[in-house]
């Protein structure tokens, strides 16, 4: 009874595995339909880091993956974000290419991006090549005076950094935090480079010129062209970019180069440690700074070309943003704006 | 016993209901369950087959609506860009020539500006002539994008995402063909932007109401989703999991992708198909499977108790009427309702058990006639009646005639035979004790005086009844064999009462008898007794009314001579036969 009971009990487990497993192997099976088989090649991938804006990278990449038949895939975000994602991952499972961000930005990480040499360098402006060869610059942004003109009149116009902090326009100048635009804080490093010039120190410039803010501050660039544009602010501190392409949409605005120097901080394009498609990265970095793209920024982008042979107006009263300096003064500035307004 | 018999029962009653329940199981749950897990099976594979066939079908009929109108569009496309008409008015800046090219552009695209917005550019990438509105004053990079690829691509459409390039609101695609002078020189550029609004008008009507479909360029981007597509997110996912070398179909999402090439175009159409048979679905039919067995578990439990119980009780009762009728109560009877094999075997153990009890009652009365014939017949060869009256007779004349020794020896003969004749079968004790004396004053004659005998009896003994004649043969053996050869011999009678026995040992001081007699005589083999007839007739009458635990036992003394012990309950006077 013992030994025939244990053998219906196996048997009984035997018809319930059985029974198990045909609803088991009933489940539907993904589906060849699926699409895996137009699935890419690993040769045939890039992984593009970028702080570009979606209307930047997007016609760039697309051209880029037309011409080369690669797949690109985009992880976009903030220029600190991805920065600090790549520091994060150090040259494990990272991308291939950091396409985007202020070059002295990207000049803090330089420990996690791969050496360049770019075959067109000799086309490229030499003031804005780094001579490590771990970036190559991609576009310039300079900076720029926006006004309202329904509400100030042209003759009155501020066209120098000196007459923002002569209290004439106190509480009426929108700017963004330097802390989280990056545009910003370019423009604060140039203020301070052009009036250092003209004896003021760098704490004196910045005390001034929150304090001509009057607590009004934007938390970010766009934020200062809606505040210009829609008259809260007379007049607003902002990049060449975006001042022209609120103007193309129909902002009744005007933009005024300050005639002591504005800068012209270029964007980089830089290899990621340890990428794993390093081909494709350098196809990219080339095309980055081919005569086409680089034309398409200038015609279609409002953005200044990096490129020394593509026709475009010249940027008035230019001076070189000094990299070094900049780097030296930028967290002792950011320390002070934090002091100042108490964020 | 009890402890043991209820174990038994238990048992029984537990083997009964074990095999019956796994015949149950094994007859109702296995293939309740095998059958519900094929049936969930058969129904999951059907559904999803089903589905696939009609997420496949939309896809063919979407890939067939599309390969259509790219065929109408090429058509067009190649009637315009070879119209001589157009290819002189394109620069032209009189409005009479334009007129004429808007006229052919529009007979030309008849029953297609639904589905797109035609543009005539220059080679520059300047727009000329627009059939659509808000496109009339943009200008195209002719070393970027469509136009750079139309340039490159002879005498052919080509077809490109309009991703990153939104010259007009919500436009998803566009096409373009490059238009050649004589002297092969790009002279400009027909343009077709073909925006979402085009697509759904496209597909309105051709495809179901709520159908997820997306269109995607050779790179899995996203060309124009539909409604339900986009909320999905079907384009993103899809890439995503191709980019990173995954399987697009994953069990969680309860989403199954179907992808299709639309012909040689380079692009693809994907649906995402949601999962009819969901995982929720697939656990609630297990619950209920589980249920089904549950029930049916229980269901074979409660009629395994019923009909376990209902096959043991009568094999228990039977079993217990058994145990009581060897125990000697054949009077035990079962009743038998049932008419099946059980009713049968009861019916029969009733049958056996009256049987024997009939047969048990025969054997007892038939033992006890023959034991009263037995004593009868022995006390009928001691009763010769006559012989009384003439021993009497004879005293008297020996007394007349002064011989007193034949008057002692007819007195001493005449209380023996008053004693044997008597109808009574018992006798006092004392009455015994007379009869054997006067047995012993014949034989003391006949001896010459050899032998002496001496009686010790206790008084209150004296009147307990015993069977008559059972000392006087003992006492005959003792002075016929024991003394024969003495000169003085010595007979002892003593008579004792022990914890309700009664003890009466004749012992002589004569030559004794031989270990075989003796054997012979305790081991009561009465086959062989044939001489002895006196120890066989008392032997066998106290057996015959005290018990097998009674009768008589020889052994040789020490100091010579036998004792003959009888042993007899010392039971109250006046016991009854």
């Amino acid at each position: 009874m013992e030994k025939r009971g244990r053998y219906t009990g196996s048997l009984l487990l035997l018809f319930l595995l059985f029974a198990m497993t045909a609803v088991a192997s009933h489940s539907p099976q993904p589906g060849e339909a699926g699409g895996q088989q137009y699935a890419p090649d690993e040769e045939q991938i890039l992984i593009v880091y970028t702080a570009h804006k979606k209307e930047i990278y997007e016609p760039v990449i697309k051209e880029f993956e037309e011409r080369t038949g690669i797949w690109v895939q985009v992880v976009d975000g903030g220029t600190n974000e991805i920065l600090g994602r790549i520091a994060k991952e150090d040259g494990m499972d990272s991308g291939d290419v950091m396409f985007g961000g202020g070059v002295d930005n990207l000049s803090a990480y330089n420990d996690y991006f791969e050496t360049y040499e770019c075959r067109q360098s000799e086309v490229l402006r030499s003031d804005y090549y780094d001579p490590d060869g771990k970036w190559i610059s991609f576009s310039s942004l300079p900076i720029v005076f926006i006004y309202n003109n329904k509400l100030v009149y042209s003759a009155g116009v501020p066209t120098s950094w000196e007459e923002l902090l002569d209290g004439n326009w106190k509480g009426k100048i929108s700017c963004a935090a330097p802390d989280t635009s990056g545009s910003s804080c370019t423009a604060l490093l140039t203020m301070i480079q052009v009036l250092e010039g003209e004896g003021l120190t760098q704490d004196e410039v910045i005390t001034s010129f929150v304090d001509n803010l009057d607590g009004n501050i934007a938390p970010d660039s766009v934020r200062v062209l809606e505040e210009v544009a829609s008259g809260t602010r007379m007049i607003g501190i902002t990049n060449e970019e975006s001042a022209r392409k609120q103007m193309q949409k129909g902002a009744d605005l005007s933009m005024v180069y300050p005639v002591e120097g504005t800068s012209a901080l270029p964007d980089g394009t830089a290899i990621i440690k340890n990428c794993p498609h390093r081909e494709n990265a350098e196809l990219f970095m080339e095309f980055t700074v081919s005569e086409e793209t680089q034309r398409f920024l200038v015609e279609q982008c409002n953005r200044r070309s990096v490129r020394t042979d593509i026709t475009q107006e010249a940027i008035p009263n230019e001076i070189h943003y000094d990299l070094e300096r900049a780097a030296e003064s930028r967290s002792e500035m950011l320390e002070k704006w934090a002091a100042l307004t108490g964020t | 016993m009890m402890q043991k018999r209820m174990m038994m029962k238990k048992k029984i009653k537990w083997t009964f209901k074990k095999e019956l329940l796994i015949c149950f199981i094994v007859l109702s749950v296995i293939p309740l369950i095998i059958s519900n897990c094929f049936l969930i099976g058969i129904f999951q594979t059907a559904i999803t087959q089903k589905e696939q066939k009609r997420a496949g079908g939309q896809l063919e009929a979407m890939e067939a609506l599309l390969l259509e109108k790219f065929e109408a569009f090429d058509l067009a496309a190649e009637r315009i860009c070879g119209n001589q008409q157009v290819k002189e008015g394109i620069t032209a800046e009189n409005r009479w020539e334009q007129n004429r090219v808007y006229n052919l552009l529009y007979q030309e695209t008849e029953g297609l500006r639904e589905y797109a917005d035609f543009r005539i550019c220059d080679a520059g990438g300047v727009t000329r002539y627009a059939t659509g509105s808000g496109t009339y004053d943009v200008t195209m990079p002719d070393y970027w994008g469509i136009l750079k690829q139309a340039g490159t691509n002879i005498d052919q459409l080509v077809l490109r995402d309009a991703v990153g390039y939104q010259i007009a609101d919500g436009l998803s695609m566009q096409a373009a063909r490059a238009i050649y002078n004589e002297e092969d020189e790009c002279i400009g550029y027909l343009v077709l932007d073909v925006t979402e609004e085009h697509f759904d008008t496209l597909c309105a009507g051709s495809v179901e109401e709520g159908t997820g479909f997306c269109l995607l360029d050779s790179f899995f981007e996203e060309i124009y989703s539909t409604k339900g597509a986009k909320t999905g997110g079907i384009a993103g996912t899809l890439r995503e999991r191709l980019l990173s070398g995954e399987a697009p179909d994953r069990e969680a999402d309860s989403v199954y992708y179907e992808v299709r090439a639309v012909g040689d175009t380079g692009l693809y159409l994907a649906i995402g198909r949601t999962m009819v048979f969901t995982e929720e679905i697939l656990a609630q039919m297990l619950f209920i499977l589980v249920i089904m067995t549950g029930i049916s578990l229980l269901l074979c439990l409660v009629v395994a108790q019923i009909l376990s119980s209902r096959l043991s009780e009568p094999v228990r009762m039977l079993s217990e009427a058994m145990r009581l009728a060897q125990n000697g109560n054949l009077d035990v009877r079962l009743h038998a309702k049932r008419k099946d094999e059980l009713g049968i075997l009861t019916g029969n153990f009733n049958q056996m058990a009256g049987k024997l009890k009939r047969y048990m009652e025969l054997q007892v009365r038939q033992q006890k006639e023959i034991n009263d014939a037995n004593i009868a017949m022995m006390q009928a060869q001691l009763n010769p009646h006559f012989l009384y009256n003439t021993l009497d007779t004879m005293k008297w004349i020996a007394k007349a005639n002064h011989v007193d020794e034949l008057a002692v020896l007819a007195s001493g003969l005449a209380t023996i035979f008053r004693t044997s004749i008597s109808e009574e079968k018992w006798i006092t004790l004392s009455e015994e004790l007379r009869l054997v004396e006067g047995y012993v004053e014949i034989q003391r004659i006949r001896f010459h005086d050899r032998f002496e005998l001496d009686i010790e009896v206790p008084l209150e003994l004296e009147d307990c009844l015993i069977p008559k004649l059972v000392v006087q043969p003992i006492v005959e053996n003792a002075v016929i064999h024991g003394l024969a050869e003495c000169e003085h011999g010595h007979i002892f009678i003593n008579i004792y009462e022990k914890g309700r026995v009664m003890y009466i040992e004749v012992s002589d001081d004569g030559c004794g008898m031989d270990e075989e007699m003796i054997g012979l005589l305790n081991g009561r083999n009465k086959e062989k007794l044939r001489g002895h007839l006196g120890f066989r007739n008392v032997d066998t009458i106290l057996r015959l009314y005290y018990g097998e635990q009674y009768g008589l036992s020889v052994e040789n003394q020490q100091t010579g001579g036998t004792k003959v012990v009888l042993k007899l309950p010392h039971e109250a006077p006046g016991m009854d036969d």
